[in-house]
């Protein structure tokens, strides 16, 4: 177990500065009666031989120096009493209170399930270390303690507030694991946690390019307002916006351990909304050991599985044109199965899913490049509703959907796939998507996204009642 | 006659005696209790002392 390292500020007087001081006064009250005790008995010593005046005063002084020493102890040991109740007293009294003031502060953040995560290093802590706004110094412990109830005085004399209620949250803060920076977003808010999953160029990054942008403008539309934590995601949206208005695809993913995409989304009287979205290389899935490292699968909202479906031999059969846009369409050369059974081995191993247990999340599986070909009229929308109107018993579209791709699916010969998602994912729903719009024609035709919103909606409107009530609105 | 006036020197001797040391045990006693009440006076003195010496606020280094 390590020492924890101690604060830069000031311990409450009655926890720490109140038992030297008081270890001081009965050290020198001691030496004071000590030397008192001594000074008398000389003065009696030279009195004592001359005459009966100075032999009257002797024993006076004689005995005020043993008087001294008895008294004295007497003294110091009720000053020391009193001393010692009184700081016992203000010691339980503070230790009362701070823990009230904490364990009030614990319950209502829990209820509100605040909790900090890093966008960097994935870590999930209570609390993030702050920076006193004076000095810079690292407070780590910034809470209701024995440094203060509800203030901390830093070494510096600054008073930075301890607890949530004070306002903590607008102090300066960093990762307790990495040191990276973090906004108040990364901790004092509601999270959804939601990482885009997929072999090497399946069109993770255009997926969630597209999708944030969609639900930017969705959600402006229905009333609620999007901010970015971080001047970097802002920027990082408009190259792509700009790259995908030009018909470029985004420049590949190469970071196997993505830093979270975050996005602040406000409802009226609610709780602000942090969205963490990641979008890991596709070379991530080319063993377990690595995703190992995604530490946000610990506490997921759900996953969007992203499917190239000229993976799948039998749809390259189907399409022998593919081989002429072959360059263009990037086929990704995982295999379905290998990446989801890597996700599925990755939670076993390091993220406490049980062999053979269901993922309690809900799962996006969703069919990407739907453009290419006739794949659209096949698969897309138009052949779901085709389905609807045809079914002689009234169907929902999402069941149709679902019915219409897992069929699919199992025509190309990936029933493996659509088998293993039914068994150990409890929540699975299929959609259908172009991340681009259309194919990559080397034309600077603007790249335009369809349905890429909606898997990402349904994932939030599981996790979020607030993202329940825009999916309604989007349906 | 002369038998009871010794034993009434005698006795006027002893009382005398007894006045005397009375006395001295008196004013011994009363010495002592002065130096004990000036002894305890000066032990609470060295602890208010220490304890002004001792009990302050920590400070803070700007």
């Amino acid at each position: 177990m390590s020492t924890p390292l101690p604060e830069p500020a000031i311990k409450s007087y009655f926890f720490d500065k109140g038992y030297r001081d008081l270890r001081a006064t009965i050290a020198e009250s001691w030496e004071r009666n000590l030397a008192s005790s001594r000074e008398h008995f000389e003065k009696a010593s030279r009195l004592f031989p001359g005459g009966e005046t100075d032999k009257a005063q002797a024993i006076l002084w004689g005995t005020a120096g043993i008087s001294v020493v008895l008294f004295g102890t007497a003294v110091f040991l009720a000053a020391s009493a009193i001393h010692i109740t009184i700081l016992l007293t203000f010691f339980l009294l503070i230790y009362l209170a701070f823990s009230l003031v904490y364990l009030t502060e614990r319950a209502y953040l829990t209820w509100k399930r605040f909790f900090t995560v890093c966008p960097e290093c994935h870590a999930k802590s209570r609390l993030p270390e702050h920076f006193c706004p004076r000095c810079g110094e690292i407070h780590r412990q910034l809470i209701p303690s024995s440094y203060g109830i509800l203030h901390h005085t830093c070494q510096c004399g600054e008073k930075l507030p301890a607890t949530f209620f004070l306002k903590r949250g607008l102090l300066k803060s960093r990762c307790p694991d990495c040191q990276s920076l973090l906004e108040t977003g990364h901790t004092e808010s509601r999270k959804a946690f939601v990482p885009v999953f997929g072999g090497p160029s399946v069109g993770k990054s255009a997926f969630l390019f597209s999708a944030v942008d969609q639900l930017i403008g969705h959600t402006s539309r229905s009333g609620l307002r999007t901010s970015f934590l971080e001047t970097r995601t802002e920027s990082d949206l408009a190259r792509v916006r700009q790259q995908l208005s030009q018909g470029r695809s985004p420049d590949k993913t190469l970071s196997t351990l993505p830093r979270a995409f975050n996005l602040q989304v406000h409802a009226e009287g609610k709780d602000p909304r942090v969205l963490y979205l990641y979008d890991p290389a596709g070379e991530a899935f080319n063993d377990t050991e690595g995703l190992g490292l995604h530490r946000y699968q610990a506490y997921l909202s759900g996953l969007v599985f992203l499917i190239d479906p000229f993976t799948i031999p039998a749809v390259c059969e189907d399409y022998p044109e593919l081989e002429s846009v072959r360059d263009a369409l990037k086929p990704s050369r995982l295999p379905i199965e290998d990446a989801l059974g890597r996700i599925l081995i990755s939670m076993e191993e390091h993220f406490g899913l049980e062999k053979g247990a269901r993922l309690k999340v809900p799962v996006a599986v969703v069919i990407n490049k739907i453009d290419a070909f006739d794949l659209e009229s096949k698969i897309g929308e138009p052949a779901v509703r085709q389905r609807v109107q045809s079914s002689p018993t009234p169907v929902e579209t999402d069941d149709a959907r679902n019915d219409l791709l897992r069929e699919q699916l199992r025509r190309w010969g990936q029933g493996e796939v659509v088998q293993q998602l039914e068994t150990r994912c409890a929540r699975v729903r299929y959609f259908t998507c172009s991340a681009l719009g259309h194919m990559p024609d080397g034309s600077a035709q603007a790249f335009e996204a369809r349905g890429v919103l909606e898997p990402l909606l349904w994932i939030l409107g599981e996790a979020d009642p607030v993202f329940a009530a825009e999916r309604m609105k989007a349906a | 006659m002369a038998d009871s006036d010794d034993f009434a020197g005698c006795i006027g001797a002893v009382l005398m005696i007894a006045l005397v040391v009375s006395a001295v045990m008196i004013a011994v006693t009363t010495l002592m209790s002065l130096g004990a009440v000036f002894g305890a006076g000066t032990a609470l003195h060295n602890y208010g002392l220490a304890f002004a010496n001792n009990v302050k606020p920590q400070k803070v280094t700007p």
